[in-house]
């Protein structure tokens, strides 16, 4: 199954996958080149999936070739920065660039899931969206299911995973 | 009747029992056996690698129980032996089965569940349940529970026990006193209840289904996922991840052995036809044994897993690829890598194969070996098989010796999901890159010897790709080799990726791919390319790999012509022909720099010629611009016209330097004037609105002469901004008429403070540009020549007048009037002089001498007439006569005013002086000669300024002494 992780530059997509998959986390930012992709097999139910998360770089000059990752995919993963307004912001962007770039069948029903992610940082001092803002923004975007995490800490980032391999698998391929 | 390997091996493990088994419990080496007698027998269990499987009898104690043995457990921890007969439960040592106690009150039970978690022991005594809290070596009796029915089975499920009756299963929770009921058991009134090792999990029997509850008491599998034996099961047994059940099938016996795993196949894995009913022991052994005992015949058998490596592999040999990846997750991590990478392997081609590519290449990816090779090999069309000769595979060869690629529309759908597996093995080279290119920075910056500590850290870091140093040199050669080695995958890596996006349908990506920096086989790269008409791509590709004199003369030929070519432009490339292909052009050269002058010159001059307006857009507007050194050269040969207005957008927009290059425009309006001599016209006189004595009398002024200290020139285009630019068709508008260019030279000569008069003087050819050269020369401070220009070459008294009169203006002192004799006697001497010319007659003599006589009051009359010679006629100067006449008279009057003015006023200071010493002095009779102190009365008297009076003739003596 494939998952896409999207987000404003520095909120931390390739931090959250790593920390799922590698349970690791290194405090130093490095810009994502391009895109790469972890593969973790988790127990669903009772089928055995592979999920495959490709990461991509949120900085615009690397996002040219979008489209390429985002074909065929199960389950896309929007991530903000709890203390960046912008990233927030930009959720809706994000969201309209997959749809657009990806081209579902089911440009409704699709499943994206919304991670607001660094809780931990200055003990949630510089917080600057609310989770009820966050969630006010799921709800009206079609019930999307809101997460807030710490890659860092390790807070709600295999509950955020799995509901996304939980709404990935019930989603329709995108194409075939 | 068993499709897949052999999971277990049906061996004899004893043939001469004693006893009638009625319970078998493995625990560590040894095999306890209950029997029906009451008698536990105790075998040891050979080793793995013993060649003979049978078990030896260690130990037999006869009357262990005075009652059949019904049920056996361990407690590990202790380690201790719960025993259950009809007589109760009974707790024993183990290995030394000396008694410890009998728990109360289980006399008649019919089966126990020993809780490890909770030191519980739940005991199912007839109609009820008891529950015993072991604690030391004493079981208490906690509380009990009625249930309806006599339990046949007991299973612990989290806080609750889960009983099963004929009829039903229930969970009984000795928390809260609560029964809850599950589900039936169904007409074969066999209950079962298994516990699922390590997966809190419980297996109960309802028919012939497994049902599966989790600690909750719930569901853990979907329906469709319950086992489903061939009839409902006598006995279960669990052995990783095998589920083992005997059952009576057409009155024939058989072990069952399925899968446990809900995502494995279904169906049967091994069934083993065995004699008469059998006892099964409910847990495995040490080794995932499990063992059976006849009932009819006295004999223990006992079923060894296979290795499950074995079972992979045949599995694998099957095509069984879901069940062997399932298998090998089984295995311990450390012996399944390679397994596991050939499995992945296989199962991705075999998927390839079948038309699955995503899943096929997902299956791919998860190979251990970082490598892009895996992929490549799967489409020779995209890297060809010779290429890939320095990256050996990391599987047999072989394996993909049968695999074809496929064609068409199945083609492009494989290409698309290989795509993005090479552009993420493009990001992680380029990530190695990033890191290489860090850690040379950081062997540069702390020097030498710590650099080669960091190298060899760094090599710790590569270990994963199998680098490691043995010592430092190694270590650098083997870095180097790697970088190699990165660098020729990434080679291979973008040429496939260009090639794939050749084949996908054009979104624009590949324009977009090879626009950034990329290793892409150049050769290769262009064959592709130009197979399929993509010439923008090829040409974008050229560019960003500094190939610029192709990637340009491609652009050009698109351009100029595009039918020249083999294969008809496709996509982007269609668009370029005529003009839209001279603004790539004009995009291309705005990104080059001064090193490729020399294309830029080249295609900048056909540009030029095609499209002047696309070209001044490059030179003027574009981010990054040109240096003039390199723009002026191509302007001047191509475009001359152009060459002063690019000049002075680049002057004012601050791009270049005025002290650099105000000579280089003041060239090149030098040129422009001589060159259009005739049509700047009436040479000298201001053209267009703008006089020039107007202008010259403002650059006099000093405001402004500070502001052209600051190098602004009257700006071309009065911007809003100082920086930007103006558009091309503005420039194109904006050239200047030759008159204006002349104009701006004259401008430039005299407020520039970086042009030299004199060279500037020297540069212009003699006998042409004359009033130009008098600028200069009165620049220069030669105000006679400058006069002398004027006077015999432009014959333009207005503007030697106005030359005159600057210089008046700006000098000092009382000789500053000689500027106008200078004039005067230029005059003078060209009359004297051996030819006088024509144009000196009657009429110029009297304009000059109109022109003295306004200036009658800067200039000495007598000097003048002094200087007159005789044989010029009383008419000419009649003019300056006139005025110096009248300026005489009006002198004369005016000292006339003056005078009496003069005279006026004394006499007014007069009366003044006359009012202001009138004084009254009172003089009464009472007052007295302040000399004598005599009355006044009628005296004659005298009044002092301080009104003290006096007798007249006491005054006179007064003074007379």
């Amino acid at each position: 199954m494939k998952v896409i992780i999207l987000g404003d530059s520095g909120v931390g997509k390739t931090s959250l996958m790593n920390q799922y998959v590698h349970k690791k986390f290194s405090p130093q930012y490095k810009a994502t080149i391009g895109a790469d992709f972890l593969s973790k097999e988790i127990q669903i139910d009772d089928k055995l999936v592979t999920l495959q998360i490709w990461d991509t770089a949120g900085q615009e000059r690397f996002q040219s070739l979008g489209v390429a990752f985002y074909r065929g995919a199960d389950c896309c993963v929007i991530v903000y920065d709890v203390n960046n307004n912008k990233s927030f912001d930009n959720l809706d962007h994000w969201k309209d660039e997959f749809l657009v770039q990806a081209a579902p069948r089911n440009k409704e029903s699709f499943p994206f899931v919304v991670v607001g992610n660094k809780i931990d940082q200055d003990n949630g001092e510089s917080r600057v969206v609310s989770e009820y803002k966050a969630r006010r923004w799921c709800a009206v975007n079609g019930n999307i299911p809101h997460f807030e995490t710490s890659a860092k800490e390790d807070i709600n980032v295999d509950a955020a995973f799995m509901n996304v391999a939980k709404n990935a698998l019930s989603n329709e391929p995108v194409d075939e | 009747m068993s499709g897949g390997p052999e999971a277990f091996e049906f061996e004899s493990a004893c043939d001469d029992l004693q006893d009638k088994v009625e319970c078998l419990l493995p625990w560590q080496s040894l095999l306890l056996v209950g029997a029906a007698d009451g008698s536990l027998s105790v075998f040891d269990i050979p080793d793995q690698d013993a060649e003979d499987p049978t078990l030896t009898l260690s130990q037999r104690i006869k009357g262990f129980s005075k009652r059949a043995l019904v049920q056996l457990d361990v407690i590990p921890t202790k380690p201790a032996l719960l025993s259950l007969s009809d007589d109760g439960v009974h707790l024993h040592t183990l290995p030394d089965l000396a008694p410890i106690c009998t728990v109360a009150g289980t006399r008649g039970a019919s089966r126990f569940a020993w809780n490890q978690e909770k030191l519980t022991l739940a005991v199912a005594v007839k109609r009820k349940l008891a529950f015993h809290h072991l604690t030391g070596v004493e079981f208490m009796e906690m509380t009990t529970m009625a249930v309806p029915d006599v339990p046949l089975v007991l299973g612990w499920c989290g806080d609750a026990v889960c009983a099963g009756f004929r009829k039903e299963y229930v969970l009984a929770n000795p928390n809260t006193g609560s029964l809850g009921d599950l589900f039936t058991v169904g007409r074969a009134m066999k209950p079962s209840v298994t516990p699922v090792p390590g997966a809190n999990e419980l297996l109960l029997a309802k028919e012939n289904f497994g049902m599966f509850i989790g600690r909750d008491g719930r569901p853990t599998r979907r329906p469709s996922s319950a086992l489903t034996w061939s009839e409902a099961p006598l006995a279960v047994a669990v052995s990783p991840p095998y589920v083992l059940a005997a059952v009576l099938q057409t009155s024939q016996n058989f072990i069952e052995v399925r899968n446990l795993s809900p995502s494995a196949r279904k169906g049967v894995v091994q069934m083993f036809h065995v004699e008469g009913p059998v006892v099964l022991a409910q847990v495995a052994g040490m080794d995932g044994s499990v063992y059976l005992a006849s009932k009819t015949k006295k004999a223990l058998w006992k079923l060894r897993p296979t290795a499950l490596g074995g079972q992979v592999e045949e599995l694998m040999g099957m095509g069984e690829f879901p069940d062997a990846l399932e298998l090998c997750g089984m295995m311990p991590e450390d012996q399944r890598g390679g397994t596991e990478d050939l499995l992945r392997v296989r199962y991705g081609a075999h998927l390839f194969s079948e038309g699955d590519y995503d899943e096929g290449m997902a299956q791919l990816a998860m190979h251990s070996c970082n490598t892009p090779v895996l992929f490549l090999k799967l489409f020779p069309s995209l890297t060809p098989p010779a290429k890939m000769k320095n990256f050996p595979l990391p599987v047999p060869d072989d394996l993909f010796s049968d695999m074809r690629e496929p064609q068409g529309e199945e083609r492009v759908k494989a290409v698309s999901a290989l795509l993005p597996y090479l552009l993420s093995h493009r990001s992680r080279l380029a990530t190695r890159r990033r890191e290489d290119l860090e850690m040379d920075d950081e062997q540069h910056r702390l020097g030498p010897e710590v650099g080669a500590e960091m190298a060899e850290s760094g090599e710790e870091r590569d270990q994963a790709v199998g680098e490691s140093g043995t010592s430092d040199k190694t270590a650098a050669s083997e870095q180097v080799m790697s970088r190699l080695h990165r660098s020729r995958q990434a080679t291979l890596v973008d040429t496939a990726i260009l090639k794939g996006m050749l084949v996908c349908p054009d979104t624009g990506a590949l324009l977009q791919f090879v626009q950034q920096p990329n290793f892409v086989d150049m050769e290769e790269g262009r064959g592709a390319l130009v197979g399929c008409g993509r010439y923008a791509e090829l040409a974008a590709l050229y560019q960003s790999r500094g190939h610029h004199s192709e990637g340009l003369e491609l652009l050009r030929r698109l351009s100029q012509s595009p039918q020249s070519f083999d294969v008809e432009p496709q996509g982007v490339a269609s668009g370029l022909s005529g003009e839209m292909g001279v603004w790539a052009v004009v995009r291309y050269l705005s990104t080059l720099t001064e090193k490729d002058a020399a294309v830029i010159q080249q295609h900048a001059t056909w540009v030029l010629k095609q499209d002047a307006e696309a070209a001044l857009q490059m030179f003027i507007c574009s981010e990054k611009r040109l240096p003039p050194a390199i723009v002026l050269p191509i302007l001047r040969t191509s475009a001359p016209q152009y060459s002063s207005i690019y000049l002075e957008v680049m002057l004012d927009c601050g791009e270049v330097s005025h002290e650099e290059y105000d000579g280089t425009l003041m060239k090149i309006y030098l040129r422009e004037a001589l060159e259009n001599e005739q049509e700047i016209g009436c040479l000298g006189q201001p053209s267009e609105g703008e006089s020039l004595d107007s202008f010259l009398k403002s650059v006099a002024s000093e405001e402004l002469r500070e502001s052209m200290k600051n190098s602004s020139q009257v700006p071309l285009f009065t911007a809003a901004g100082p920086k930007k630019m103006p558009t091309p068709q503005e420039l194109e508008d904006a050239a200047p008429s030759p008159s204006q260019s002349y104009q701006r030279l004259k401008q430039l000569i005299m407020t520039s403070p970086y042009i030299d008069p004199s060279t500037a003087l020297a540069s212009i050819p003699s006998g042409r540009l004359f009033d130009l050269q008098a600028l200069l020369m009165e620049k220069l401070g030669r105000h006679k020549e400058a006069l002398e220009v004027y006077a015999q070459e432009l014959h333009s008294l207005e503007l030697a007048e106005a030359l005159c009169d600057r210089v008046y203006e700006s000098s000092k002192g009382a000789g500053r009037g000689d500027i106008y004799m200078m004039l005067l006697e230029i005059y003078l001497g060209l009359k004297d002089g051996p030819k006088p010319p024509e144009w000196l007659n009657h009429s110029l003599w009297r304009q000059l001498f109109h022109v003295l006589s306004r200036k009658r009051y800067r200039i000495d009359a007598e000097k003048v007439f002094g200087a007159l010679p005789f044989d010029l006629c009383l008419c000419e100067v009649m003019p300056f006569v006139e005025a110096c006449l009248r300026t005489l008279a009006e002198q004369q009057r005016n000292v006339g005013v003056a005078k009496n003015l003069y005279s006026c006023e004394n006499l007014e200071v007069k009366e003044r002086l006359i009012k202001s010493k009138q004084r009254m002095v009172h003089a009464t009779s009472e007052r007295a000669c302040h000399m004598c102190k005599k009355r006044i009365g009628s005296a004659v008297l005298v009044a002092y300024p301080n009104d003290n009076l006096a007798h007249y003739s006491c005054y006179r003596r007064g003074s007379q002494t």
